[in-house]
């Protein structure tokens, strides 16, 4: 034993500076790091911003809007529309099915693996509990453009406009799978085939920066949708939501520090079908 | 608990990778500071870290490649990683300058290279590189925690714990990497050449030789003992630490909404509970904490310090793919 101690070298490992030089670098580098990583959600999302307001309260799922998304961006059509949920009086003269919109050769309905890439915005109804009664209840799902997908996406696929839409350059996307994990939406989707960039809706930013109004906003029948600043987009939601009372209200002005699609429901945000958001 | 959509659209390979990475920056912390601790005597077993801790980088780059749906343009790192707020893009630059830093260590460490081009130099270019990659090591580890912890989406990994646990499990795999090549490799560098045997000597000197080499054998022996004891000194504070942190996680995920205290249900009581409970905390965790404490007290079957590295590293894997799995997003 004492010429193993003897035989110690003078250059051993100091156990405390061993221990030492792990732990602060860990701790240092963790808590330096930790401090800079969660993405700030901006505190005033309103101002300079445009907007969506959909009004539940006004839609009665016909489904135009989705039919408009998808001729307005080149996805197949495998929505019917639903005329009978319109009043006589929103049908457009001389309407009377999808055809009016794409002719006689409606493509063949896309697989259920891509029906997701290939459907931006989808016009869901369900039933509500009102009371002792249950209610008819149109919820619309699409991009509600709160930018969480464009401070994750590496490669600026996902890159938000001085608007606040949040518009898909797909020809950068590597496919990586992070805005959709970003997404408390359940919004970008991949297609199974071919070109598998992610897809999900652009806010129509072409037709934004042509003056016009996204297309599932110009061709709602029923002025369930408007677009305009989202100052007044609030504004008018809030608006609404006291005009039809009870647990009405606005979500979206101050979820996510303010989001471009804001919603007038009747109902609760968890009865209506909003997911839970972060903080 | 009716059927429970586990969190899938991260597979295996981004799991893979999460331990890879980790498991890489932790072998190239741990390589650099033994580099700069000890590095002459310990040459073999910094050439052995650095190629490992590279090979392991570029291992879980292939895993990342293979994960994503547009792997050509993924590799073209200048037009795919260009959003400096995603950690994402930081993570891509981290493993470039990595697999750099840490390629060219190994390669001043291989003698046959490093020695052969640096010649004089290479002890103060080692020196830097060991830094370098060492620094790079300890960042990636932390950052493939960070990558989950900013998705505000999911709590289970939407908390600063997460990055501690992460870099804690990688820091205790990187020794258990090294533990497990002292165990089985030839960390000292090769032993001088013995004397030729027909050299004309007197006994006196031969005797001398012989006492000389048998006091080195005896000077090796105490300072393997010596780094391997410190290691596992190391590796019983991490795991510990990785305990109280797992522990702490799993406590204020279960009290973090419907979403937090279903990811905490899944591991400790749901369909991830066999593995979670098996190969985690009994394997991966006890059982090793077990056994390096009897190596501290003198129990050197070499069994057991062939065990304990191999199980950290069994638990560290399980780790990634258990939290990954069970990372359930807030809409359920």
């Amino acid at each position: 034993m004492t010429s193993i101690q003897t035989a110690t070298p003078r250059s051993s490992v100091s156990r405390r500076n061993f221990l030492g030089a792990l732990g602060a670098a860990g701790a240092g580098l963790v808590a330096a790091a930790a401090a800079t990583a969660v993405p700030a959600l901006a505190a005033d999302n309103l101002s300079g911003k445009k907007g969506i307001l959909f009004d539940a309260t006004k839609c009665v799922g016909c489904h135009y809007c989705e039919v408009a998304c998808k001729k307005a961006n080149g996805l197949t059509c495998d929505v019917a529309l639903d005329l009978k949920a319109l009043p006589e009086s929103a049908v457009p003269s001389g309407m009377k099915s999808a055809d009016v919109l794409f002719g006689k050769n409606r493509p063949a309905p896309v697989t259920e693996d891509d029906r997701d890439a290939n459907r931006w915005l989808r016009v869901v109804r369900t039933t509500v509990a009102d009371g002792d009664s249950k209610v008819e209840l149109n919820m619309r799902h699409s991009c509600t453009h709160c930018g969480l997908c464009a401070s994750v996406c590496p490669s600026g696929a996902m890159n938000k406009r001085e608007d606040g839409i949040i518009d898909v350059d797909r020809e950068l996307c590597i496919g990586c799978g992070y805005c959709y994990q970003a997404c408390p939406f359940d919004i970008p989707h991949y297609p199974a085939e071919g070109d598998r960039a992610v897809t999900k809706c652009t806010g129509c930013a072409g037709r934004v920066d042509e003056g016009l109004e996204p297309a599932c906003v110009s061709i709602c029948p029923t002025g369930a949708l408007a677009f305009g600043d989202r100052a007044s987009v609030a504004a008018s939601g809030e608006a609404r939501a006291a005009e039809v009372g009870g647990n009405a209200h606005l979500f979206g002005k101050t979820e996510l520090g303010g989001i471009g699609v804001m919603t007038v429901t009747a109902h609760s945000s968890q009865d209506s079908g909003l997911p839970p958001l972060p903080n | 608990m009716g059927e429970i959509a586990l969190q899938t659209s991260w597979g295996v390979q981004i799991a893979l990778y999460l331990f890879l990475g980790g498991l890489a920056g932790g072998t190239a912390l741990v390589t650099g500071i033994v580099q700069l601790k000890q590095g002459e005597r310990f040459k073999n077993l910094v050439r052995f870290g650095a190629w490992a801790a590279v090979l392991l980088l570029l291992a879980g780059v292939l895993c990342l490649v293979t994960e994503v749906t547009m792997p050509l343009r993924a590799m073209q790192l200048w037009r795919a990683f260009t959003n400096p707020i995603s950690w994402m893009t930081i993570g891509a630059w981290l493993l470039v300058a990595g697999i750099v830093a840490t390629g060219l260590f190994a390669l001043a460490a291989t003698p046959a290279i490093g020695g052969k081009v640096l010649g004089q130099k290479a002890p103060s270019f080692k020196r830097v590189l060991a830094i370098i990659s060492a620094v790079l090591g300890a960042c990636i580890a932390i950052y493939t925690g960070i990558l989950l912890c900013v998705l505000l989406n999911h709590p289970l990994w939407n908390t600063p714990l997460l990055p501690v646990l992460f870099t804690v499990s990688a820091f205790d795999t990187g020794i258990a990497l090294i533990c497990t090549y002292l165990c089985l490799g030839k960390p000292l560098g090769a032993a001088k050449e013995a004397p030729a045997k027909d050299t004309p000597s007197e006994p006196d000197a031969v005797d001398g030789e012989k006492a000389a080499t048998a006091m080195k054998v005896t000077e090796d022996a105490a300072v393997l003992a010596k780094m391997t004891a410190l290691l596992e000194e190391c590796s019983v504070g991490l795991i510990a630490a990785e305990a109280v942190v797992l522990a702490v996680l799993l406590l204020m995920t279960s009290g973090a909404g419907e979403a937090g205290a279903l990811s905490a249900w899944v591991l400790t009581a749901g369909p991830l509970a066999v593995p979670f409970w098996v190969i985690l905390i009994v394997a991966g965790l006890a059982v090793p904490l077990v056994l390096e404490l009897l190596q501290l007290k003198g129990n050197h079957a070499k069994w057991m310090a062939l065990a304990s590295p191999l199980l950290i590293l069994v638990g560290g894997c399980a780790l990634r793919f258990l939290i990954l799995y069970a990372g359930l997003p807030l809409a359920l």
